[in-house]
């Protein structure tokens, strides 16, 4: 871990350091009157923001992943439970907003002696939130999986896990993968509410920096365009990327 | 051996001890000038939490939410056909535009239609900022809906019409859109959800709909549980029903207009 820590930090370092350099001749003076003026003096704090905004993304990614893949199977499964305790999850974070859970796990769960900082709070419940409908979408897809498949699976004598394990859900992931791709934008989106309990993502830097600026077209209209370029240059390209590689990889076994 | 669980739970209920008294101070609006009392209820009632009640904020946020979805409808018609004219420039900004509201944050968007105008000296409520928002992010979703929709109509209808001669707006209006319209319920039902779900958002500017009133009571009283359920709850019971009949109501619409499935 040691080494990764050190060069995601030198990654950030860097980025800051080359604003600095780009941004060395402007002289900041007390108001913002320029847009380079704004970047110089505030350019730290959107880049700590956005480096945040990732890591929620990248750790509400896994929690989503693990719990879409869990209470999707289960929603297909042959026991009443396993159904009915999917189906309740799923319907339960599905009908109530990102933001009520957000609020709920950081205010209420303490009274059940679950205390969390508002960081894991944050990538927790973006990651329920969102794992909710990818099981939905993981159920979809493990529907859509032709029925010839069990049947040959069936008759090769497979038990019903190992079906699953083998058969049905690695052509599932090949159907759910485009729907995911979306899901991951809206993850992103959704990471934004974090800064509302406290994590000083993206959006919370952008409030700081707006009460010490007061320049908001230049304050928001740069986030915005930075969540923009999250999306349209790292999500929809590594979905692209895995889809390729996916089907590719299914083809050739 | 087991007493932790016991012990757990015990103060687990302990902490979970509902102050009813506020529950029933906050939650109902007050009846015109009716003493709480009079309809038996607490009679520790202050005046109703100087935030307000949260079913009086239930009334803010189904206005945001109509008010919200009626923008949305019309700009999304428009967003749709902006990508359906001859003129490829259009097509692509109006595309990029899309694209852009679709994968930028709800809230950095209400964020910046409210105080973006303040310095180029229009100032907006909160209302209008916040309706303007919801109502371009949701046309941008409703546009792809409505495209999806269009582009799913076979081809051979607008040919049929080209062969009757029939104007440009006719086929547009009386053809293609009644065709289309079963097509885009499922979309626009889940999206009426997905604008109810999402109003909460509304309170980052100071929008009085029920989380803001939530979160201004339990920081009044200092007890978010009651609260902060009670939200969820209100959510859970109005949305679960709503995606029913709205399901209905689809296969409904889709059995009158003769379609199988």
């Amino acid at each position: 871990m040691g080494p990764i820590v050190s060069i995601y930090e030198g990654i950030q370092t860097a980025i800051k350091v080359f604003l600095a350099g780009i941004l060395s001749g402007v002289e900041v003076s007390g108001r913002v009157d320029s847009y380079p003026e704004f970047l110089a003096k505030f350019g730290d704090r959107l880049v700590d923001g956005t480096f945040i905004t990732l890591e929620q993304t990248v750790l509400a990614i896994v929690v989503a992943v693990a719990m879409a893949t869990v209470f999707g199977v289960g929603r297909v499964s042959n026991s009443f439970l396993i159904r009915s305790i999917s189906t309740t999850y799923i319907e339960f974070f599905r009908g109530t907003s990102l933001i009520v859970q957000l609020f709920w796990i950081f205010y209420v769960l303490p009274f059940f002696g679950v205390v969390l900082d508002p960081y894991p709070a944050g990538f927790v419940a973006v990651g329920l939130n969102l794992g909710a409908y990818g099981a939905e979408v993981v159920r979809g897809a493990i529907q859509a999986v032709p029925r010839g498949q069990y049947e040959a699976a069936y008759a090769l004598n497979m038990s019903s896990r190992l079906r699953m394990r083998r058969i049905i859900f690695p052509q599932a992931v090949v159907i759910m993968l485009p729907a995911w791709g979306n899901l991951l934008i809206e993850l992103l989106k959704g990471t934004a509410l974090v800064g509302l309990i406290s994590v000083t993502d993206l959006m919370f830097q952008s409030r700081q920096v707006y009460s010490l600026s007061y320049a908001a077209i230049e304050t928001f209209g740069t986030i915005l365009i930075i969540y923009y370029l999250i999306a349209r240059l790292v999500i929809t390209p590594l979905m692209r990327f895995l889809e390729a590689w996916m089907s590719r990889n299914l083809k050739r076994n | 051996m087991f007493d932790f669980i016991t012990d757990y739970f015990a103060q687990v209920g302990a902490r979970l001890d509902w102050d009813w008294e506020l529950v029933q101070c906050v939650v109902f609006p007050k009846l015109f000038g009716t003493a709480y009392t009079d309809l038996g209820f607490a009679a520790a009632c202050k005046d109703p939490a100087v935030s307000g009640t949260l079913l009086g904020a239930l009334g803010n946020t189904l206005t945001a939410v109509f008010l919200g979805y009626a923008i949305a409808m019309v700009v999304g018609l428009v967003f749709a056909i902006g990508q359906r004219t001859r003129s490829k420039i259009l097509t692509h900004i109006v595309r990029e535009l899309v694209e852009f509201i679709r994968s930028t944050p709800l809230v950095v968007q209400i964020f910046f239609v409210f105080f973006v105008g303040p310095q180029f000296g229009i100032t907006l409520s909160p209302w209008v900022a916040g309706m303007t928002a919801i109502g371009l992010h949701y046309a941008a979703y409703l546009s792809e809906v409505y495209r999806g929709a269009l582009n799913a109509v076979p081809a051979g209808q607008t040919e049929a019409c080209i062969a009757l001669n029939l104007p440009a707006r006719r086929t547009f209006f009386g053809i293609i859109v009644p065709q289309a319209l079963p097509l885009a319920l499922p979309g626009m039902g889940n999206y009426l959800i997905g604008i109810f779900k999402d109003t909460p958002m509304l309170m980052v500017i100071g929008v009085a709909e029920m989380m803001h009133v939530a979160t201004a009571i339990g920081s009044e009283y200092w007890r978010y549980t009651e609260v902060m359920t009670i939200v969820g709850l209100i959510f859970l019971t109005l949305s679960l029903p709503t995606a029913a009949v709205l399901r209905m109501f689809e296969t409904f619409v889709r059995r009158k207009m003769g379609m199988t499935r």
